[in-house]
Order: C-alpha cells, then structure tokens, then sequence
C-alpha cells in the first residue's frame, strides 16, 4: 500500500503544472500589440500616408497634357484620369487605392485616440501625450479634408446637405465599417476637419517639431488657412496663414544663380539633382505619400507631361528670368527628333537619380498665396499686392524684378494674378490643382489624346467629382454613388 | 519423498483470504525472475556467503555465479527456511545440497535448469522426474525463426529459440502447456502431453484484432477501438526499398493521398489525408514519431517547391526507414482528438524499432540503385529541323528579330540567329549561311545527355539489438548517398539511433531514446528558368549544338553575354546542411495492478544553413553587374564592380515537449473493461532563421567578401534579416472508455489547448475538441460465435470536432515594424490585424462509419469505412468597405466538406506448402465541395492551375481545387485561337472577363486514389508487384504561350511539337487546333486586353486533359538464402532483392511527355536587374528506378 503515497504526490505535481499560465506569455519579435505611448507613437507615424494618394489627379487638370510623339506608352492605370473616366478604376479593379490609403490613414488616427481616451499620462509623458494625440487629430483632419474634396461636392452653402464620405471617428470594432456605411452630409464632414484641426492646434501648441515627416503647429496652421480659404473664411484664412508666414521664411532663389552658372541652364536639373535639392528645400514644410523620383512625370520621354500654358506663366518677365521656369523647362531642342520626343516640357522638381524625396505636402508659399487670396477677395488690394511682391522678390532674378502696384489692379485682375501665382506655385503639389479647379467653379477643360481625340471636361461637370469605388459599393448597397 | 506438482497453483485455496493470497502471488511472481540459460560450460564455482537469507535471494546469486536456470514459484519456497552458507569454490551441486538441507523442498537438476520441488517424505516414489523438451520453431515459410518466447503457462519461465530456431525447457511434468509467441504473430500452445520433441510453425497474424494500436499517446486494443486508424507494418512493405517515408506510404493508406512534387532527392510531396479541409490554414498532416511530434527543420510550405527550398526541409527525412517498426495513420476525429488543434489534417504516427529481450542480432542491409536519365524524346519537343523551320518561317515574315548594334555583337542569339546577323553584316555569304543552317538541322541536341546522368544510388543501413527480460537495446546507423539525375545533384543522409529501455524496479520501466541525423543537399544554384537543368533541357533549341567541333564550349548569346549553360553550370551552385538530434526519456511507472502513470519528456534541435552561390563569372553575377547601374552626368556607372554572390541562411528550429499522464485500466466482473486516461502536456518550440545575402563575394579568394556598398545602398533593403517565431502550448486532454464483455465499446476523447499565439483570445480561452465513438465486436454475439467462417466483423462509429489555427487570424490589434523606409527614417508600426473580436476558430466536425471483417480464419480481411468531415468557420481574407482602413479583412467566411469511402481487402488466395499468393488492394474517395464562401472570384483566379490563393477561387458547390477554363471556340480563318463569352455565340480572340463565360473542368486533386499488390512465394522466392492508381482529377498542359500573344519563342528557346501541327494557311483551321504563330508578342487584337489570347489558351478546355494514370510503382523479386552451413557460421539469412521502382505509366495520351503528377509548367524569365533571386518552377521528373538489396542478419 506503499504505492499508494504516490498518488498525491503525482496529483501535486499535475495541479503545479497548472502555473504554466507563464509559458504562454512569449512575445513574437516582428509583431506586437502596442502598449505604450511610445508604441502608439509608431502606430501613428506607420498611418502618415507612405504612397502616392493623390498625384493621379494632376493628370485631369489643365497642367498635364499628352506628348503623343514621345513614342511611349502610358501606363495603362494613368489613361482613365486623363480622359476622366467615369471611373478611375480599371475594369475588375475592386479596390482604389486612394480612397484606400486615406482611410487607412484615418484608421490609424483613430486606433490612436481610441486609446489615447481611455490613458491619461503622467508628468513626464504629458508632452509626448498630447504631441501624438495632437497629430492623430491633424492626420484624421487631413485625411477627410482629401476624400471630401475627392469624392464629394466641393464645399458651398448649396451644397451643405449633399452627400459626403463616410466618417468613422472609432476603431474599435473592424466589423463595424465592413459594410452598409453612410456618406455623411458634407456640412457634417468639414465641421469635423474644423473641430479635429482646432483640437490639433491646441494639442500642438508650443510642441517641438520633430520631422518634416510628420504634422507640427505650424503645418496645422497651415492647413488650416486652406481648409478655411476652401470654405470661404478669408479671415481665417488670412490669420492663419500669417501664423505661417510669421515662422516660415521664403528661399530667395536668387542664391541658385551660382550653381546655375556653374552647370549649365540646360543640364542644372537632370540626372541626380533636382529642383528641390536646391535651397528650395527649406521652404517645405511637410513631406508626404512616398517617393516622388519616379512620379508619372518625371522621365524625359513620359507621354505625360506639364503643359506650356504653365510653362509660359514662368516667363511673363522674359526667357529664364522666373527661377521656377526650371522645374518645368525640357531645354529641348525643338524640330530635332530628340526635342519632339521630350517635347518642351518637363517635371524637373525631383531628382531622376538618387537624392530621394517624398512628395510636397505643404510648403511655407502656400501660406502666401493663400493670404495674398483672402485680401483679395477681402478686398484688402494693397495687402494682396505686397504678400505676392514678397513672394515674386523671391522668385524672380533681382535684375528683372519690378514690384507690382496696387494701383494696376482692378479688384478681379488682382484676383487672377493671385491665382496665377498661386497656380505655379502649387503646380503638382499636393494635388492642389485639381482642388482648386474645383472650388474655382469646375471650368472647362480639354484633352487632346490618342489619335487626336479631344476629350472634354465640360464646365460644372459631374465627373468633378471622383466616382466610389466597387469596393464600397459592393459592400454598402444602399450608398447613394455621384452622378454621372 | 513426495513431490507436489509445483504448477498446479490453480488448486483451490485453503488461505482464507484468497484475494490478499493472489495479489502476493502475483507481487512475487514478478519478483521470481525468469533467469536466461547462459552459455554451457559456465564456471560452477560457487562463491557465498549469507547469513539467514531467503531462498529466492540465494537462488539469485546462485543463478548468476552458475549461469543455471531456476524455476520455482513463490508458493514452493514459502515454506522453505533461511539458511545460512559459508561455500568457498564448491560446485553448484554442492551448494544446493546446503541450501536444501533440512528443507521441506528439494530440487532436481535438469541441462542448465534447477528445477524446485515440494519433498514428500511418505511416498518418494511418486517423484515424478521433470521433463526436458526439445523442439524447433519455423516461421510461415518454413524459416527457422529465432527469437521466439516459448513459455511455460501459468508460470513466468520463459526461454527463447536460439538463432537456429531450435529451444530446450524443461518443465516439471506432462500437464505442462507450452506458449509460443512473437509480436505480429499468434500465439500457439501446445500440451506437453503428446511429445517432448516439437516442431512448430508460426503464423503471422494477419490484421489480428489483439493488434495493438499506437496513437502516440496511448496503445490502444483494436478490438476496443473506436478511431479510424490504419496499421502499415514494416514488415509489410518488406519487399519495397524506397529510402523516402512519404513516398513509401503512396497507394497504401486508404484516404492518404500523396503528391510526388519533383524527383529531386528529398523532395517533400503533398500528402492530404482525406482531403483538404482549410482555405488559409494549414494542410499538411501532423507528424509523430514515438509519441513526440516532429518538426520540420525549415519553415518550408509545399509551395516551396519552386524555390528548390524544401529538399531539406522535411523533419520526417531525417527518420531512417530501417528504424520504423510500424505506421499508423490517424483520420476521424476520434483518433486526433487527442492531439487537438494541431491535428485537422490527421496525424501520421511512427512507431520506431525497439530491442527484443533474447540473443544480440545483428541486421545489415545495403541497396544500391540506379536512376534513368530524362530523354529528350520522352519531351514531346521539336527537334532541330522543326525548330528551323520556326526561324524560316520567322524570316519569311520578316519577324526574326535578329540585329546587332554594331558588327559582331548579339543579343539573345543561338548559332542560327548569329549567323543570320553574320549574313547581315556581309561577314558570310547567303550561301554559307544556307550550308550552316543545313548543318544546324542535323544538330539535335539531347541537353538531358549533357546534363543528365544516370543516378547512381547506395544506402547502408545496419543495427543492433538484444539484450534481457529487464534491460533491451536497439542501436541503428544508416548512410543513404541518394543521387540525383541531374548531374551534382544530391543528397547524404546519415541517421544514427539508440533505444534502451530499462525496468528500474519492477515496476518501473525507463526508456531513453536518442536519434541524430545528418543531410548534406547539393544542387544547382537557379534564380531563374535558365539555371534550371531540367527547364533547360526542355526549352532549350536543339539546333545548337553544346560543344563545338574542337571540343570547347559552343556559346549562344543570352541578353549579350556568351552563354553556355554547361560553363555556367559550374560557377553556380548551393549546398544545404542539416543537423538535427532528438531525445527522449520515457518513464512508465505502475503504481498500482491498474493504474500507470507515464512521463515522457522529449527535446529536439535541428539546425539548417544553406548557401547559395554564385562565382564572379557566373552569368547570374554578371548579368547583374551590367544591369544594375547608376546614371552619373548621362555616363552608366556600375555599382557592382567586383566579386559575387552568396545568399545564406541559418535556420535553427528546436522544441521541448513534457508530458504527464495517468492511465487506469481496471477490469471488473471479467466483463466490465475500463480504459481512463487523462494527462497533461508541455510543448515549446522555437524557430529562428537568418538571411544573409553577400554581395561581392570571392570564392576563389578564401571565402571571403569585397564588399560592395554602392549596389547594397542601391537597392535599399537590408542584407540581413532574421525570421523569429516562438511558440508554447500548454493542454490538457483525457481518454475515457469502456467495453462490456469484448464485445461493445464506447470511448470519449478530449483536449484543450492554450495557446501564446496572438489571437482568437487564445490566451484566455482553451479551446475544448472532443470526439465519441463506437465499437461492436459482431463476432462475440452468440449467434455468430460458432461460424467458422468468420473471423470477426467489427462495427465502429465516432463523431467529434477537429479544431485547426489559421496563424494569421487575430482578434486583437496586432502591429508589425515597418519596413525600414530609406527617406523618412523614423521607425514605424504596421497595423497588421486590426481589433476582430468576433474570429472564431476554424473547426471540422467528422463523422466516420466503418465494417471491418475477416473471413475463413482471417484467409479474406478488409475494411469499408465512410466519412463525412465538415469544416466550418474557415477563415479566410474577405474583401470589404475599404473604409475600415484595409483591403481585406479575416473572417470566418466559408464551410466546406469532404466526403469519402475508404476500402480495403486483402486476401490469402493460396497457402500451400511451398506457394503462398496475397493480394491487397486499398482504395480512397474523396469528394470535396465548398458549402458556402463569400468571395467574389475572378476568370484569372478561377482558371488558374498553380493555385495559391483559394479563398478568392472558392465557389460554393464546386471543390475546393476546382478549375475553370476559357472555353476553346476553333480557330478562326486567319488561325487565332477564339474563344467562347457568356453571351450566346458570341467568340472573342482575348478580354473574356465575365466568369460566366467559363466551363468547369473538375478539381485538380484526384478524387480516387488506390493501391493494389500481389505477393508471390514459392519457397525461398517472392515476387510482389505494386501498381497505384490515380483517378478523378484534371491537369492543364504545358503552356504554349508566355502569357500575352500565342508568338513565335526567344531565339534560344525550343518549342512543343505541338507547334509542328500549327495554322499555316487558310483552310488549316478545319484540321488543327494549333493556331498561327502572331507576328507580335504584344498584338493590340490579341494582347490589348486581359486576359489575353495567350493566357486564355493555355487555360482553355482544349489544353485541360483528365489526369487519371496508374502506375507500376515497384516490382520485386527475392530470394532468402539460409542453409544450416551458413547458420553454423552466424548467418541466419541474407536476403537478395531486385526491383525496379516507377516502371511504367499508363496514362492519357495526350500528356504527351508531361509526368501526370506534376501540373504544367511555365518557363519564366526574370529580369535581370532586380536582384531578387526567384526560382524556375519545372520539377525534376520522377525517375525510373531499378535497384539491388541485399540484407544479412546475424
């Protein structure tokens, strides 16, 4: 009966194994669940936008023309944006990539301040605390202002009750935006861009700027003055817009001249030098949706190309005296069959070798323009004058620079002058054309493409507005899609 | 003197308590140790000195001072009293007549066998003498059989035959009965009344019900058994050498169906028992060797096929075959239960050699084995003068694209392009250039000549074992040199194995196990379809010939460089090596008559590095090199200037499992039988795989690495990577059964499993998997007990739940670190599985039937068994609103299910004396179909035979593996191939998107697979002949085309015969459905739009061909040579065998040259400067084997 003593024993050992419980606490290396505020700051900087979500668009303004001699084929992807496709999805394509990548970003935002409501911090975190908190806002604020503007009216008093996006302001259950979503009036969505920025901007308020990667109170700022000029608040705008201007100096570019002279006119920006390797690059504030090298407009052959319109805007002084004139000069020889092939225009902006760079987001000349446009239309003239003087004594060679005056102007041409300025300023930047063109009562616009069809965008057209994807039709049947 | 019969211990008992009387009985039974007869002659010098010792003690050193056998049971010396010895060098007679003086017993002295006896002082003449007998044992083929126990019943004496079969007993009189028994075959008694000389045969036991079954938890009664487990004995497949497991197990196992994926040595097939049953999960069986689950040494998928990654992959490669005493294949849910959620996919459970008590025997086997070479003509491609033609044909229409841009440079060119360009450049004249081309009609090249060999293959294989009734041994070592057809391709295994298992106390019983392998892999390196010597040897022209008249390398020229694929062939290569150790202690402990406690504790490590390389020289390197550059003031400047590549990975993979269990099998009234079980178990494992890949490496120089920065920062990536995944489990699980009067059963399976895996709450929730089942022995039913003509009919059902983990489904918020960004540098988070709180697990719920009979004294057995598997909950990846921030989403999304019918039959047709024929034939069926899935397909996921993503080519109603195809609609008058829409009549020659317009051609898994042997013995001579069977199933041919337009080929590749049947004029369309050969690879009218003309050939009904073959796998022939000469000198037997595996292949014509096991292959091309290192994807073909045996046991 001996034996029988072993039993507990081997019972005691059975039950003590219960504490294993430990052994199932192994953290894999690659993946994680975030904790910390620290964890969470990454998630965040993983939801600031990595690709390309909103270039395409140049490609319906009146920036972008076909070269049909370059002897190249587009991109099949590219075609259906240039001739405004009903949609911008090739057949069977589910998914859009822009709609996609802008509610990822907002995903993201939001998975952040879903925790962020349920931690406070202590003392030493609270810096940090608020900091991410503050840019999740702005990422969200951000990210709507670019799906409202894309797939909805653009905003105007008629248009306050018009469908807008769907606005998940939670993450917390994935199953809940699976399907059946609801596009929120537009008047509901830009009042929440407003309310997510002013939250932004307190958050951020006094924060040290890390990256030009990420959102500062500055860039809120700026962002700001455009989402209130877009709204017709030309007393924010113009506000805000000084907040900028106060921190954010102009490049005079008149200091490219040494190494212009050094180079060459010709072979200045090529190769692995472009435009924005120059002094040029303090100017930007906030870089965005992955790497520009290889944009739809960079290759000397692209069949896509900057039109001379814009070219032309650069010269109003004459031949290379607007320094901007190189971001979109080919310096090709016309009538050889070399100048036809490249045609005469190019996107010089960004190096075709090496020196990699992301795409603008938001640069200290739009906070000029954007306050050169708010006087304007606030009708404070002689303002609107000197903010473009500042930033044309910037752009234009000291020799040939004659400021404007106030007095040339009628109010409307003042107006247009703004938005010429503003036009080259911004040419493919962040996709501000196509947002303009918009807001700037959907003027005409003609393509001419393959074997010389003319492809119109007629005025007050419905295809200015991006159409929804098959991807949340499909899955939200009852969502109302933009007419065609 | 009077003696009791000693044996008689069934007399009734006069100690009240009979019960306590028994059980000492029994404890001292045990104890009294049945002492081996040692070698005669043995000193008999008796050394002892005891003061007042039992008699049991005495005797046992007595035993082992004399080497005398002593038989008594604890009843004859209770009475005895202690005595007390003083003996210096006396002999063994001596000694006893001390210990038996004044005693109440006495002894008598038999051979080497002191045999004890009750002292009857009345009536000494009824001493009755012990009885010597004699006698000789023969297996079924009248071989003499060594190692068989014969025993006496009612006591533990045992002796074992000798190597010559032959055994002596003595035993105390006439009513003694004799017990013959060895594993595997049936017991025999025999009264000892008839004679004291006996001759016995032993039978095997053919699917005997007392066969025990291991499910690697437990060993489990077939009788009582519930599960649907199939036993392959080794012993078996004697007359089938195959070095590989997996493959030995094809046309074996009803309901186990094997893939052969490439005939590379090491190669690791598919294997699905009962079908598929997940969409994104995994589907592979669980492998389990003596209890302990193995793992495979790298993280290698079937898919890895292509990547040449998985040769070495396989943890079961490592297993030698000669170890394996048995396998037994877990399918219902009654039999995997017990695993849990590892074990949807089945279990396949090895159980190894293990030492038999008895003389040390020695077994060693070598085989040596020659592998045919591929041919070209088996290839069903053009020869040389056809593949001119093309050229000609090309030429007239003024679409040889041949050029150089400056005299004497080519591009991709083969002799008859370079002298067209040499035409071109007036370097020859028209006529010289007809007078080479002529030659280069007569070229035809055989690459396979060049490249392939035939494989010569040896393997040795040799192991020990023995030892006693309390300590068993087995040692094993084996050395396989398995080469490939292709030339420098093979593969060393070496496995070492020791098993000793040890009875501590007597009822304790410890087993250490210990198994090393080794593998050393060699093979070519291949980034690409060129440096693949099989997909070469297919596509490459014909008409160029490998060597030129000289002797030296005849060069083509590929992208512009020199190229010749034999000069390249040796500046490339990649060698594998593994090492891996697996050891286990395993300790059974009876604490109590029914209740067993065991303990196992097992670790295992395996540790895999690979190198890829490829030297300066190689094409790989230099190709790269001129591609990969950087554009410097309109000037290219290399960045890859010096050395060159090497790619290696180490990968370690090592896992602890500790188990405890409780087992209690009390049996009550003599009919009530209770089997209980309930344990616990600890599994951690850990695998970690790091990447290097080294740029500018010198081989030549030492080894060593010119380190190339430029091209490194280049392409932006890290040169280093690690791949870490740890994991642990901790379960419970218990086994309750209980059978009433051997004949009804009814058991309960259970498991939970918790689990450190992200995900599925599993850190909170065990899982809880169960399984009921049913067993009725017909047999025992009075009205079937007395029919001679059945053996037994046995009934069985279960039921119960299957659980699987898809690794990738979370429900928590799970973030992965972002790829390192070169411009924005901050590090970053990934989201890769947001909050899902509503993911369950995937589970398969299984229902299983099964009739098991046997017939004229088990002459005819069989089985026929139905299952009904239902998966449920499977996850997958469903497309939803992106505004959830992704794409897709994993939910639990679709249910599918796998029906079959198992059957197999074998039988005894004839059992003469000298000749014996044996049949066995085992077939599968199984139907697969999607109940529901949510999944929008597409016609390019749905056609697409080289399937990967299922869960976006599910379609509820159809096979998981169900393909689609364009529907073929003739040729059209200018020869393109056209096609059928959706719409009524309409044709299209390309852009056919609507799923509708496609036609079901059935599932590419075969649907019934089978095996079918017969086995002939006349005398010391068998003949066995395996043939396999696979039915049901659909293949696509090779394409035709390279995707886009159906085009004239590169200039160094070769074409299908096909193409000699082409459209080549008006009217040829009403007798070939081969088209034209397009001018343009990229015609707008054929390739404007996807998909195109190309693809929608190559994936037409017209190119998908039923794939139903059988095969004569292996054919044998063997003779056992043993002669009482040879015994005399220690040879029990040598064994010769002959064989000749994958003989011939009955299959559809139309296969033409394609091997009905692989699916058709694409020939793909990579360019060149991405760095990436991508495989060709053509298999190596299975090759056909014959081979010599020859096995000598000692």
């Amino acid at each position: 009966m001996k034996k029988l003593f072993y039993i507990p024993l081997l019972a005691a050992l059975l039950i003590s194994l219960n504490g294993c419980k430990k052994l199932l606490d192994i953290k894999p290396v690659n993946s994680m669940t975030p904790v910390t505020i620290n964890d969470y700051e990454s998630v965040l900087l993983g939801g600031y936008p990595r690709s390309d979500f909103f270039f395409k668009t140049e490609l319906m303004t009146d920036n972008a023309y076909a070269n049909l001699n370059s002897g190249q084929t587009p991109d099949r992807t590219s075609e259906p944006w240039f001739v405004w496709a009903s949609s911008m999805l090739l057949d069977g394509v589910q998914q859009d990539p822009y709609w996609g990548n802008l509610y990822k970003s907002i995903f993201y935002a939001n998975t952040v301040l879903d925790n962020f409501e349920k931690r406070s911090a202590g003392p030493e975190e609270k810096d940090l605390f608020e900091k991410v908190k503050g840019e999740a806002y702005a990422l969200r604020a951000f990210s709507y202002f670019y799906l409202v503007n894309f797939y909805a009216e653009p905003y105007g008093a008629e248009h306050l009750q018009a469908p807008g996006v769907p606005m998940p302001l939670t993450a917390v259950d994935i199953n809940a935006t699976t399907g059946n979503n609801v596009r929120e009036p537009l008047d509901k969505v830009w009042k929440q861009i407003l309310s997510d920025l002013n939250t932004a901007s307190s958050l951020l308020a006094g924060k040290q700027s890390s990256s030009r990667f990420r959102f500062n109170y500055n860039t809120v700022q700026l962002l700001k003055a455009r989402v209130a000029l877009f709204m017709g608040d030309n007393k924010t705008a113009a506000e805000a817009a000084s907040s900028v201007m106060s921190a954010s100096k102009l490049t005079d570019l008149n200091s490219l001249q040494p190494y212009l002279d050094d180079k060459g006119n010709t072979y200045a920006f090529s190769g692995n030098f472009g435009f924005i390797d120059t002094d040029y690059n303090k100017e930007i504030l906030f870089f965005m949706g992955g790497k520009a090298n290889f944009n739809l407009f960079y290759y000397s052959r692209a069949v896509f190309k900057p039109t001379t319109e814009l070219l032309d805007l650069t010269k109003r002084y004459g031949h290379l005296t607007d320094y901007r004139q190189f971001i979109f000069e080919s310096f090709a020889i016309p009538n050889t069959s070399e100048g036809v092939m490249t045609g005469p225009t190019m996107y010089n902006m960004y190096a075709k070798q090496e020196k990699d760079s992301y795409y603008i987001g938001l640069k200290a000349s739009e906070a000029y323009v954007i306050r050169a446009e708010a006087y304007a239309r606030l009708g404070k003239n002689s303002e609107a004058v000197l903010d473009l003087n500042t930033l044309l004594k910037s752009r234009i060679k000291n020799t040939q620079f004659v400021p404007l005056k106030t007095a040339d102007f009628t109010n409307e041409s003042l107006l247009k002058r703004v938005l010429e300025e503003r036009r080259i300023e911004t040419a493919f930047d962040a996709g501000l054309r196509w947002l303009d063109l918009r807001r700037l009562g959907k003027p005409e616009i003609v393509h001419s493409y393959k074997n010389g069809v003319l492809y119109t965008l007629k005025k007050n057209d419905p295809r200015y507005l991006m159409q929804i994807p098959p991807s949340e039709y499909n899955n939200s049947p009852g969502m109302p899609l933009n007419p065609r | 003197m009077k003696f009791y019969d000693l044996f008689r211990s069934k007399q009734p008992a006069y100690v009240p308590n009979q019960i306590l009387r028994i059980m000492k009985l029994t404890i001292f039974l045990m104890t009294a140790l049945i002492f081996q007869v040692a070698a005669k002659g043995h000193a008999q010098n008796i050394n002892l000195t005891e003061n007042n010792a039992s008699l049991d003690k005495v005797f046992k050193v007595l035993h082992r001072q004399s080497g005398y056998n002593f038989v008594y049971t604890a009843q004859i010396v209770a009475p005895a009293k202690p005595v007390n010895l003083q003996l210096k060098n006396v002999s063994l007679k001596e000694a006893l007549e001390q210990c038996f003086r004044d005693q109440p017993i006495t002894y008598v002295i038999r051979q080497n066998t002191v045999v004890i006896q009750k002292r009857n002082p009345v009536s000494p003449e009824q001493l009755v003498p012990p009885i010597e007998i004699k006698g000789i044992v023969v297996d079924e083929t009248g071989r003499e059989f060594p190692g068989v126990s014969v025993k006496i019943r009612g006591t533990r004496v045992t002796v074992v035959t000798d190597n010559s079969g032959k055994f002596q007993i003595t035993v105390p009189d006439r009513e003694a009965v004799l017990i013959f028994s060895y594993i595997g075959y049936k017991a025999q008694e025999l009264s000892v009344q008839k004679s004291t000389v006996f001759s016995v045969k032993m039978q095997p036991a053919e699917n005997a019900l007392n066969d025990v079954v291991v499910t690697g938890y437990q060993s489990l009664n077939k009788k009582t058994l519930t599960a649907s487990i199939t036993t392959i004995k080794m012993k078996d497949l004697e007359s089938i050498y195959q070095p590989n497991i997996d493959k030995l197990l094809q046309g074996q196992v009803p309901g186990l169906t094997v893939m052969t994926s490439s005939g590379a040595p090491g190669a690791v097939p598919q294997i699905r028992i009962r079908g598929t049953s997940t969409i994104s999960g995994n589907v592979q069986p669980l492998w389990v060797v003596d209890g302990v689950i193995l793992d495979d040494a790298v993280n290698a998928s079937v898919d890895d096929i292509l990547t040449n990654r998985n040769l070495i992959a396989s943890g079961i490669g490592g297993v030698n075959v000669d170890d394996i005493e048995s396998i037994n294949v877990l399918k219902d849910a009654a039999a995997t239960a017990i695993y849990g959620t590892k074990a949807a996919n089945g279990v396949i459970v090895i159980t190894s050699k293990k030492g038999v008590a008895g003389k040390t025997r020695i077994n060693y086997t070598t085989n040596f084995s020659v592998a045919e070479r591929p041919r070209i003509e088996d290839a069903y491609m053009m020869n040389s003068k056809e593949r001119i033609d093309v050229n000609m044909e090309m030429i007239r229409k003024g679409v040889l694209n041949a050029s150089s841009g400056k005299a004497g440079e080519y591009g991709t060119a083969s002799d008859f392009e370079r002298y067209f360009i040499d035409v071109n450049d007036r370097k020859i004249s028209w006529d010289q250039f007809q007078e080479k081309v002529k030659g280069l009609e007569e070229v035809n090249t055989d690459w396979f000549k060049y490249l392939f060999r035939n494989a010569f293959t040896q393997r040795h294989s040799l192991n020990v074992s023995g030892g006693t009734e309390r300590t068993t041994f087995y040692a094993s070592g084996s050395y396989l040199d398995d080469q490939a057809t292709a030339k420098g391709v093979g593969q060393k295994t070496y496995t070492g194995s020791l098993k000793v298992y040890t009875r501590i106390k007597d009822n304790i019983r410890l087993g250490l196990l210990l198994d090393v392998n080794a593998r050393d892999n060699k093979s070519f390196f291949a980034t690409d379809s060129r440096e693949n010597p099989y997909e070469w040897s297919i596509y490459t022209s014909r008409a160029q010939a490998a060597y030129d008249e000289s002797g030296s390398y005849n060069y083509m020229y590929y992208n512009g460089f020199k190229y010749n694929f034999l000069e390249n062939r040796n500046m490339g290569w990649r060698n594998s090596r593994n090492f891996g150790m697996r050891g286990t202690i395993d300790l059974e402990w009876k604490l109590l008559k029914d209740l067993t406690y065991s303990g196992l504790f097992a670790y295992s490590k395996q540790n895999t590095t690979d190198a890829d390389i490829a030297t300066e020289n190689s094409y790989f390197v230099k190709s790269r090199q001129r591609d990969v550059i950087e554009i410097v003031d309109y000037t290219a400047v290399p960045l890859w200037t010096d050395g060159g590549y090497r790619k290696d990975r180490n990968s370690y993979n090592g896992s602890i499992t500790f188990r405890n269990q409780l087992a209690y099998n009390p049996v009550f009234n003599q009919v009530h039988y209770l089997n209980l079980m309930a344990g616990q178990e600890i599994r951690k494992s850990k695998f970690d795989e790091q990447t290097t890949e080294i740029y500018g490496y010198v081989h030549d120089r030492g080894h060593q690495q010119v380190p190339q920065f430029k091209m490194m920062q280049y392409l932006g990536t890290p040169y280093w990577r690690e791949n870490l995944n740890e994991s642990a489990a901790v379960s419970y699980f218990g086994v309750a059964s209980y059978t009433y009067d051997n004949r009804y059963s009814v058991s309960l399976n259970a498991r939970t499993d918790g689990s450190n895996r992200f995900g599925l709450k599993t850190n909170q929730l065990f899982q809880p998997l169960w399984a009921v089942g049913l067993n009725y022995q017909m047999k025992e039913e009075s009205f079937f007990k007395d029919k001679d003509w059945l053996s037994y009919l046995t009934l069985k059902g279960s039921y119960g739940s299957q659980g699987n983990v898809a690794a990738q489904a979370y429900s928590d918020l799970v973030a992965t670190i972002g790829t390192l960004d070169l411009i924005n540098k901050e590090g970053y988070l990934t989201i890769s599985a947001p909050k899902n709180p509503n993911l369950k697990w995937e589970m398969n719920y299984t229902t299983n039937l099964a009739l098991e009979f046997g017939f004229w004294k088990r002459r005819l057995t069989g089985s026929i068994e139905y299952y009904n598997k239902k998966a449920a909950d499977l996850l997958g990846s469903k497309e939803v609103s992106q505004v959830t921030g992704f794409s897709t989403v994993q939910v639990n999304w679709a249910s599918m299910r796998n029906r079959g019918v198992e059957f197999s039959l074998s039988s005894i047709n004839i059992d003469s004396r000298d000749f014996r024929w044996s049949t066995n034939v085992n077939f599968g069926y199984n139907k697969n179909e999607v109940l529901e899935v949510y999944s929008s397909p597409t016609v390019g996921t749905l056609t697409n035979a080289q399937r990967s993503n299922y869960s976006a080519a599910a379609v509820a109603g159809k096979p998981i593996n169900g393909l689609w195809s364009y529907r073929y609609a003739g040729l059209t008058k200018n020869g393109q191939a056209s096609f059928y829409t959706e719409k009524e009549g309409q044709k299209v020659l390309q852009g056919m998107r609507n799923i509708n317009g496609l036609e079901y051609s059935g599932t590419t898994m075969p649907v019934v697979q089978g095996g079918f042997t017969n086995t002939f013995s006349y005398k010391k001579l068998s003949l066995s002949a395996l043939l396999i069977g696979s039915f049901g199933n659909v293949i696509r041919l090779r394409n035709l085309s390279q995707g886009y337009a159906l085009s004239f080929p590169d200039a160094t590749q070769n074409m299908s015969k096909d193409w000699v049947y082409r459209w080549r004029q008006p009217g040829d369309e009403l007798n070939t459905d081969i088209p034209v050969l397009e001018k343009e690879q990229y015609g707008q009218d054929v390739a404007g739009s996807s998909p195109t003309n190309g693809t929608m050939y190559d994936n037409s009904n017209l190119r998908t061909v039923k794939g139903d073959f059988v095969r004569l796998q292996n054919l044998s022939l063997s003779y056992d040579l043993f002669s009482p000469r040879l015994r005399s000198n220690g040879i029990q037997n040598i064994r010769f065998m002959l064989q000749g595996n994958n003989l011939v292949t009955w299959k559809n014509s139309k296969l033409n040259g394609q091997d009905p096991e692989s699916t058709g292959s694409v020939m793909r091309y990579t360019q060149t400067n991405s760095a990436n290192v991508s495989f060709g994807n053509t298999f190596l073909p299975v090759p056909r084997t014959y081979s010599l045996s020859i096995t000598v046991q000692f």
